[in-house]
């Protein structure tokens, strides 16, 4: 890892939350650099794996949402 | 895409302050997967979280009808935060932590709905998801926090650092450190996701 691009500034590069002046600097390390570059793989295989594992409410639990809405 | 999906969170809170129904349900269409999911991951038992997925919604509901809602657009931090406040509550009352709710008997994956997938897919998505709790169970209880609020809620690091009150490179260094500990696991059990 070099002076400037830190594990961190790949974590908010990684969730798009950096600057674009930053995004575009850490864009660049990752290119220029093939150690950077197998940390921001590494942290991007986690989040990857991350992803299959969203959940979400069974249509009724929204249904009585809407309908607790609808009577108040 | 509809009128609806193309509008920003403050003009439906607006709308729907004003009685359109159809607000409030596009803003849990928007954010469903991301609250619910957080409250999941926190709780681990797909009952508890509907209950509390239904609260949050229930506190929502209300505060934006007697117009207690002032967050300047940002609804889903804002809502994070009702339900990791519900959660928090709850294991307060529950006196327990929130880890280790299923048994080797039972699992909650076991309950979870399935969605339409062949054999195959159900299989491949079903060790996915159990991989995950997995590697989810090895974090630390402050490093698994940051990992749901920021991956599954969706919130910024500096949001996660508001809502915890912690120092913005704290929260950055516990997802660091998570990610290396899942990492290692990934490793120990030779799991290679991309070629």
């Amino acid at each position: 890892m070099n002076k400037t691009t830190t594990r961190e500034d790949l974590l908010l590069y990684a969730y798009n939350d950096c600057g674009l002046a930053d995004s575009d600097r850490i864009q660049k390390a990752v290119d220029g650099d093939p150690i950077i570059q197998s940390d921001f793989n590494e942290i991007c295989q986690v989040l990857d794996l991350l992803n299959h594992s969203v959940q979400e409410p069974s249509q009724e639990c929204i249904d009585r949402i809407m309908k607790y809405s609808l009577n108040r | 895409m509809s009128k609806l999906q193309l509008m920003d969170d403050k003009v439906l809170v607006g709308l729907y302050q004003k009685g359109d129904q159809s607000a409030i349900s596009e803003l849990i269409r928007r954010y469903k997967q991301r609250i619910y999911s957080s409250i999941f991951f926190l709780v681990r038992n797909r009952e508890l979280a509907e209950d509390l997925f239904q609260e949050t919604f229930i506190k929502i509901i209300n505060s934006l009808r007697k117009n207690h809602y002032n967050e300047q657009g940002k609804f889903l931090p804002w809502a994070l935060r009702i339900a990791h406040n519900l959660v928090i509550d709850h294991f307060r009352k529950q006196k327990l932590m929130p880890l280790q709710h299923d048994s080797e008997e039972f699992s909650v994956f076991d309950i979870l709905p399935q969605k339409e997938k062949n054999p195959v897919e159900r299989i491949i998505h079903d060790e996915k998801m159990e991989l995950v709790r997995a590697l989810l169970d090895k974090l630390p209880k402050d490093q698994r926090e940051v990992v749901i609020l920021r991956h599954y809620g969706g919130l910024s690091f500096k949001e996660i650092s508001k809502m915890l009150d912690i120092n913005i490179n704290t929260a950055l260094g516990r997802m660091h450190y998570a990610i290396l500990k899942m990492r290692e696991v990934m490793d120990e059990k030779k799991i290679r996701l991309k070629e």
